[in-house]
């Protein structure tokens, strides 16, 4: 029963037009980053690095489709939880909105492998979207500006060989789905509570923004709070381009992201079991 | 009598404080003039070269690349990937610094890493000098530079460190260049990469920091001949 509704669930995704505005942004975003690098990459990394060829030398190539990938990824995964939201808040309040829901749950079919079919959806739509960003991101810029080794800057600067990187990519878009997964039981779980498709979408993406905002601020009171922020656990792709490389951090920021995938999931379950469709 | 005994002692003591004096300094251009002649023994050479950095907020893996050498001035490095090297003291060369005017002045003799050496100062008399001035550490019995220190009209002070090899040398051509120099951590490029959420520096490392860059040299191939156009090659580049 479940597999007979994953499947309706995706085609009934796949056959809305607003599904593909994300891919159409990612194609849009990625290939305007990867054309402008491109075009005026040198450019822009010999301005940036002004100060360091004050220095050094520099000796090799910088501009490579692993630094694009990086920026992309660096990015587009602040931005992407909105476009996940965009979809994954619809699914519960959308059936809602327009009477849907009390057709479906009139069927002989669990509410509770109704809405796990419609998490499953969820989870699969933004595991798509993080997949193909990769596969556009690595493959255009590989293409168009070739292998190399990657240059990360944050506290310290570290340089990665080109044979290191792969690894370390396909860590940081693995991880990357685990972040998405979570906006996407976020809103799947705001979708749940109210009977308006809009409100799941603006409350994500206000959480979002407001979490973001309150972590960048290097106030005591907000640092205090920070571990209870899920975006903090998001940027834990970024551990994968640290130097040393730590599995321990790896797993207790992606622990961070499951538990609230669970919790997310579990709330949602437990809100739609007792949910009045009469109303 | 007395008097007269007092008077050839004290002339005898200003004799021998003289003589002493004169073999404490020592002229060092034969010196200099047989480094050069040593120097210019080498038309051309190419080694292997491994480079690793050593600077607190840098971490680059050691990175291998080929050097190339052509007299009197042409250098290129090739590197698998990309690396880092030093600006200032890169372009240092010991041949090119002796083989125009130049005054050199002994200022004392040293230990360095246990082995005698002659501290010249070497002052270049042309009239736009890349060092302006060099202090060579020369190992005064195997007639090898240990160490260079100095000052480029870019405003920059290096200092470079040359290890010889065990093995047979008959070049003298370094088996390592150590190159000490400040790197200051705001030279960062921070957010080239849009990780704008990244620690800033702290106060304490805002400051300028030590560096340490190694060149190891191995396989050199010396007066084989190099062509052209390995130099013609763009030398540096971002992309």
């Amino acid at each position: 029963m479940f597999w007979q509704a994953l499947r309706n669930e995706l085609i009934k995704l796949f056959s809305r037009g607003r599904s593909y505005i994300a891919f159409g942004a990612v194609v849009f975003i990625v290939g305007a980053i990867h054309l402008a690098l491109w075009v005026d990459g040198a450019n822009f990394l010999n301005f940036q690095t002004s100060n360091l060829q004050e220095q050094f030398l520099f000796e090799g190539n910088l501009l490579n489709g692993n630094l694009s990938a990086y920026i992309i990824l660096t990015a587009l995964l602040v931005h992407i939880p909105f476009l996940i939201a965009l979809v994954t808040g619809d699914l519960l309040a959308g059936e809602s909105a327009s009477g849907t829901i009390r057709f479906l749950l009139i069927r002989p079919i669990r509410r509770s492998t109704l809405v796990a079919a419609k998490f499953a959806t969820a989870i699969i739509y933004s595991t798509l979207l993080v997949l193909s960003m990769a596969l556009l991101s690595t493959f255009m810029g590989r293409w168009l500006l070739g292998n190399g080794d990657l240059f990360v800057v944050r506290d310290t600067m570290v340089l990665f060989d080109a044979s290191d990187v792969s690894w370390r990519m396909l860590g940081a878009y693995a991880f990357s789905i685990l972040g998405m997964a979570t906006v996407a039981s976020l809103s799947f779980l705001f979708s749940a509570i109210t009977d308006n498709a809009v409100t799941p979408i603006l409350l994500t993406m206000v959480i979002i923004i407001a979490f973001m905002i309150l972590s960048s601020i290097d106030l005591s009171l907000f640092k205090a709070m920070k571990p209870f922020f899920f975006t903090t656990y998001m940027n834990g792709w970024k551990l994968f381009f640290e130097d040393p490389f730590s599995w321990s951090r790896i797993a207790q920021y992606g622990g961070a992201l499951l538990l609230h995938v669970v919790i997310f999931f579990g709330f949602t379950q437990w809100y739609v079991q007792r949910k009045d469709i009469l109303s | 009598m007395v008097r007269s005994a007092k008077r050839h002692f004290i002339v005898i003591g200003l004799c021998l404080g003289s003589l002493l004096a004169q073999a404490q300094s020592f002229e060092p251009k034969p010196m200099l003039d047989s480094l050069q002649r040593r120097i210019n023994l080498v038309n051309d050479y190419q080694a292997d070269v491994r480079i690793k950095l050593d600077v607190s907020f840098i971490r680059i893996p050691v990175r291998r690349a080929q050097v190339f050498y052509k007299r009197p001035d042409k250098m290129r490095l090739k590197a698998k990937g990309f690396a880092l090297l030093p600006k200032r003291g890169m372009q240092f060369s010991l041949g090119n610094l002796l083989a125009k005017p130049y005054t050199a002045i002994w200022v004392r003799n040293e230990q360095f890493q246990g082995q005698p050496c002659a501290v010249v100062k070497v002052i270049p008399l042309d009239d736009n000098p890349e060092v302006l001035m060099a202090t060579l550490f020369i190992n005064r019995k195997a007639q090898r530079l240990c160490k260079a220190e100095g000052n480029t009209s870019a405003g920059g002070a290096f200092s470079i460190r040359f290890g010889y090899p065990d093995a047979p040398n008959p070049f003298d051509l370094p088996g390592t260049l150590e190159f000490t120099f400040d790197v200051n951590k705001m030279a960062l490029p921070m957010g080239i990469t849009g990780d704008f959420d990244s620690e800033r520096p702290s106060a304490k490392q805002k400051g300028p920091q030590r560096a340490t860059l190694q060149l190891l040299y191995s396989n050199y191939l010396v007066n084989k001949g190099i062509p052209e156009s390995v130099f013609r090659e763009e030398a540096t580049q971002t992309h």
